[in-house]
């Protein structure tokens, strides 16, 4: 009987990675698909057959984009942006988060519902009035607008998780630390913020990518070159009569690498991260 | 408690600090006047001329400051009528329309901007097109026609000898092609979706005598019976399999891709699809004839666009866009825009004049051109719900898909 | 969402549970502007929108009470539209969590590369949803799309199959890639939840002799309810708002045949020129979605512990 379930146990074990290899090339295919067709030639995308790999590898399209479109003026535009809305939702989402987690006050359940409600608003179906306001406040073409929206709209999640996470801190692992003599600030900053770690990493992650990512807002807000984003940027890529495809996969893929090495380097954190967020 | 709050505040402080600091400051304001130019993105090689034109515009011009926006044709009409609908209209606009904003009163009138002897280098027609209520609101900037293109190896190797002139032949003709080839060609490619339906159904309609309006009864006529027809027709086509599958999702990017591989027969295209084909490297070799019409007794017509540049009224700028307009209009910069965009037909008379041969056949066409209603106030609509509904008539009943494009029409008005 | 475990906490402590609002100002009241400023200004200015009168080119006009709304509901093609998004939205949260639960299983268990498998499957979700659709749709184009090649290749088919327009697939296809997009995010909330779990429980009802499937069922599952809650709400939102597969890949055509309520409200205000029915669509898309998301609540309410 042991013996069959060993070998039992080791045919599902192989298949089980087998299986498991299958999904991570299943779910990696496109992006595999979208860089075969960044190095391939302009004619050979429309060649009939179609082929699955580049005849010849045209590697220069990847130097040629940065000379097609200002590709490294919209990486910077990107990272001002992304950035700078990481650190505003960091600002504004950490006391908000401790608070809630730590304090019951008038008004809590109605906070909550409204972070909750402005994560069922989607920018598309708001870009009207985001537009109206933001030119009230003279900020079209502007970074801080963009930065601004893309905080709040990111702000809900940041919030939930955090405040997942502290409420999963024993208050007595503060309490510690206070009568160990730190002040309030210090028990925070020394004890509290490090165990929440996971959580702070993954939140930081998620605002940044989905900053990075975002289109419409900035399709609305941004007109001029030097401060389009990437994903607005490479949209000169699409003529009336023809996609560059080539193109517009090859700054895809310069776009998306960096966003993939961070999210990688945070998987460790990111499970943990959940955790928190979705058991309290 | 204290030291907490004084802390949040001075985050708040710090987060203030930090947007400011990567904000990049604005440079400092050397021009009286700023201009915001808007265009749409005809080939990628547009924004490259819009920096050479507007750095040289400025620096003849050191009083006007110009920004310019380029923009791909999707997100131009989204990102226009935003401009609009919150009154932040640009200075100068490149678009395929202008009534609708002439009819609410925000454009220049030609005679602001332009000389007389200017305006009269635009190609006459063009500029009969240009006008709302009678008075021009806008200039041309390009135009297209549409002629038939055949793949000659395909369309003679199935035996055929004579490039159709009426639908009937054009029957014939993609019967054979089938005959010949079966499911590797389609004799001909309809494309009914969104991207430029209306022009498709325009001029198989037109050669029936059809129109969306009619200009001397100034009333919507979409439900016409020669639309009707049409729209059976291109359906009887389909029907019998001579045209690529889903027509009503087919844009017409993806069709000129098929003729480009060699997978379509006959095709109608715009006078800028040779260069297209060049730069698909496609090996093709293509013949050109004037559009067929529904039966010998109907006069074959080509379809004309034009997109247009206008410029919205604003305190100040007046003088600065008219001297930004005729400026991009100059004999070298205006030619340097026709090759920036690819292909086109010149909207002036004396840059039609060094054209390349391969658009001569399309000018020859123009007299016989019929235009869409663009003069119309509520054209812009219109041609919404047309991109959008008319391929449906191929699936569903045509009566049906005609009569609520009609009703719609009749709701958007005449103005 | 957001529960803290107060009654645990020892009386002894210097936090107070009972504060006033106004001491939590200087916590929450940074969020609270910058939630009032991005998302509820926008939203008034919406329904003002509503309830007002836009000529063709946009601009603004009068007061004009419930005729955008009225003209929306006159608008016979929404109803076919409207009832397409349910099915657009129950369809894919349905069988996003259906596909991540056993790959959230699968990716918790220990094998030689787990890590990489990890990692291939947070690509989507850190790729833009605009480039992905971008890609879909050239993967899956009828002449030149790496698929149909695959298929004419292994004689599958001997023509191309138009997936994305063929009236038959093309819904689906859209489904499918919103899938696609949805599940990395599902499966790692999953996988949090399932790590959660206290290996101790599990390990002893083996030890009782269970099966691996009833220890799933009995004892993981019911565990798992809390992460399940949190992702399907979030999916239930995200996957109603979905704006970009649809419209780079059909633009919601033929006709409105692939609309949904979403993408409908987006084509008659910048296709159509028709804004005033379309911001009442717009009103009634967020009043739809708080009562999904309401009544899911409450119907899971029995099941879930707090949120």
């Amino acid at each position: 009987m042991s013996s069959i379930r060993t070998k039992g146990f080791s045919i599902k074990k192989v298949s089980t990675i087998l299986g498991a290899y299958f999904i991570a090339w299943f779910f990696l295919y496109p992006y595999i698909n979208m860089f075969l067709t960044s190095v391939k030639s302009h004619d050979e995308l429309f060649a009939t057959p179609a082929t699955h790999f580049p005849q010849v590898w045209q590697w220069s399209n990847y130097i040629d984009v940065w000379e097609k479109a200002p590709i490294a003026g919209y990486l910077k535009s990107s990272l001002i942006v992304s950035i700078s809305a990481t650190v505003l939702v960091l600002i504004v989402s950490l006391p908000a988060a401790y608070f809630i987690a730590r304090y019951r006050f008038k008004m809590r359940g109605a906070f909550l519902l409204l972070v909750l409600a402005t994560q069922m608003f989607s920018p598309t179906a708001l870009i009207i009035g985001i537009f109206r306001e933001v030119d009230f406040f003279n900020l079209l073409d502007s970074y801080l607008a963009l930065i601004i929206l893309n905080a709040g709209f990111n702000l809900a999640f940041s919030i939930w998780l955090l405040s997942g996470f502290f409420s999963s801190i024993p208050v007595e692992i503060e309490e510690a630390a206070l009568i160990d003599g730190c002040s309030r600030i210090q028990a925070l900053r020394r004890v509290t913020l490090p165990i929440a770690l996971p959580g702070l990493v993954t939140a930081v992650i998620f605002t940044f990518v989905a900053a990075w990512n975002e289109f419409t807002i900035a399709l609305t807000i941004i007109s001029s070159v030097e401060k389009k984003p990437i994903p607005v940027g490479i949209t000169q890529f699409i003529g009336q009569y023809d996609i560059a495809w080539e193109y517009l996969f090859s700054a895809t893929m310069i776009a998306i690498v960096p966003v993939v090495i961070l999210f990688i380097m945070i998987e460790k954190y990111l499970v943990g991260g959940l955790t928190a967020g979705s058991v309290k | 408690m204290n030291k907490l709050i004084k802390r949040s505040f001075a985050a708040l402080a710090s987060l203030g600090l930090v947007a400011g600091a990567l904000v990049v400051a604005a440079p400092a304001q050397a021009a009286n006047v700023t201009i915001k130019v808007v265009t749409p993105n005809y080939t990628d090689a547009m924004p490259a001329y819009y920096k050479d034109l507007n750095a040289r515009f400025m620096a003849a011009n050191p009083t006007i400051k110009v920004e310019h926006e380029n923009l791909s044709w999707d997100d131009i009409l989204v990102k226009g009528r935003t401009y609009i609908s919150t009154k932040s209209y640009p200075d100068v606009l490149n678009l395929n329309t202008f009534s609708e904003f002439a009819a609410e009163g925000l454009l220049y009138k030609n005679s602001d901007l332009y000389s007389e002897a200017k305006l009269a280098d635009f190609v006459t027609a063009f500029r009969d097109n240009s006008t709302y209520n009678g008075v021009e609101y806008a200039v041309p900037d390009l135009a297209s026609a549409r002629m038939f293109f055949i793949n000659k190896a395909v369309f003679y190797g199935a035996g055929n000898t004579k490039i159709p002139t009426t639908w009937a032949e054009v029957t014939a003709a993609a019967k054979k092609i089938k005959a010949k080839y079966g499911s590797k060609v389609y004799p001909l490619a309809i494309p009914l979706g969104s991207e430029e339906a209306q022009a498709e159904f325009q001029i198989w309609a037109g050669g029936n005598g059809g129109r969306y309006f009619n200009e001397k009864k100034s009333k919507w006529v979409i439900n016409s019976k020669a639309n009707l027809q049409t729209l059976n027709q291109l359906k009887a086509w389909v029907k019998a399999g001579y045209t690529q599958p889903n027509p009503a999702s087919t844009n017409r990017t993806d069709a000129f891709k098929l003729f480009s591989q060699g997978k379509v027969a006959m095709i109608n295209a715009s006078v800028f699809f040779p260069s297209t084909l060049k730069d698909y490297k496609s090996k093709v070799d293509y013949g050109v004839a004037p559009f067929p019409s529904a039966n010998s007794s109907k006069k074959p017509i080509t379809l004309g666009v034009q997109d247009y540049f206008m410029a919205f009224k604003k305190t100040g700028n007046q003088d600065a866009v008219s001297k930004y307009l005729n400026f991009l209009f100059e004999g070298k910069n205006y030619a340097g825009f026709l090759k920036a965009a690819g292909g086109f037909i010149p909207a002036t008379k004396s840059a039609s004049s060094e054209v390349d041969s391969s658009l001569l056949p399309f000018i020859e066409q123009l007299p016989n051109a019929i235009f869409y209603p663009g003069t119309l106030g509520s054209w812009g609509a219109v041609t919404g719900k047309i991109q959008t509904q008319i391929g449906t008539g191929i699936t569903k009943d045509a009566k049906t898909v005609l009569k609520s494009l009609q009703k719609a029409a009749v709701a958007a008005g005449t103005k | 969402m957001l529960k803290k475990s107060s009654a645990k906490n020892p009386k002894k402590l210097k936090v107070s549970h009972n504060v006033s609002l106004l001491s939590a100002l200087p916590w929450i009241g940074p969020a609270l502007v910058l939630i009032i400023l991005v998302v509820i200004w926008p939203v008034i200015e919406l329904v003002r929108i509503s309830f007002t009168d836009i000529s063709a080119a946009g601009s603004l006009l009068d007061f004009n009470g419930l005729t955008n709304y009225r003209d929306l509901f006159a608008n016979p093609d929404l109803y076919p539209v409207a009832s397409r998004t349910l099915l657009w939205v129950f369809g894919i949260v349905f069988f996003t969590v259906l596909l991540s639960l056993p790959l959230a299983q699968l990716i918790n268990q220990n094998f030689p590369g787990r890590k990489y498998v990890r990692w291939a499957l947070i690509v989507p979700w850190a790729a833009s949803v605009v480039m992905t659709s971008m890609i879909w749709s050239w993967i899956l184009d009828a002449y030149s799309g790496e698929l149909n090649l695959t298929l004419t290749q292994l004689g599958l088919i001997s023509e191309p199959v138009d997936w994305i327009n063929n009236p038959g697939s093309s819904f689906y296809v859209l489904m499918w890639v919103a899938v696609f997009v949805s599940i990395p995010f599902t499966t790692f909330v999953l996988l949090a939840g399932l790590q959660s779990i206290p290996a101790d429980i599990v390990e002893a009802a083996s030890v009782d002799g269970a099966s691996h499937w009833k220890i799933y069922r009995q004892i993981k599952f019911p565990l798992l309810r809390n992460s399940l809650l949190i992702a399907t709400i979030i999916n239930l939102i995200n996957v109603f708002n979905s704006f970009p597969i649809i419209w780079i890949m059909t633009k919601g055509g033929p006709g409105y045949e692939t609309d949904t309520t979403t993408t409908f409200a987006y084509k008659l205000a910048f296709i159509e020129s028709n804004m005033g029915p379309s911001t009442a669509l717009g009103v009634m898309n967020f009043i739809i979605i708080m009562i999904i998301v309401a009544f899911y609540l409450r119907a899971t309410r029995a099941t879930r512990t707090e949120i």
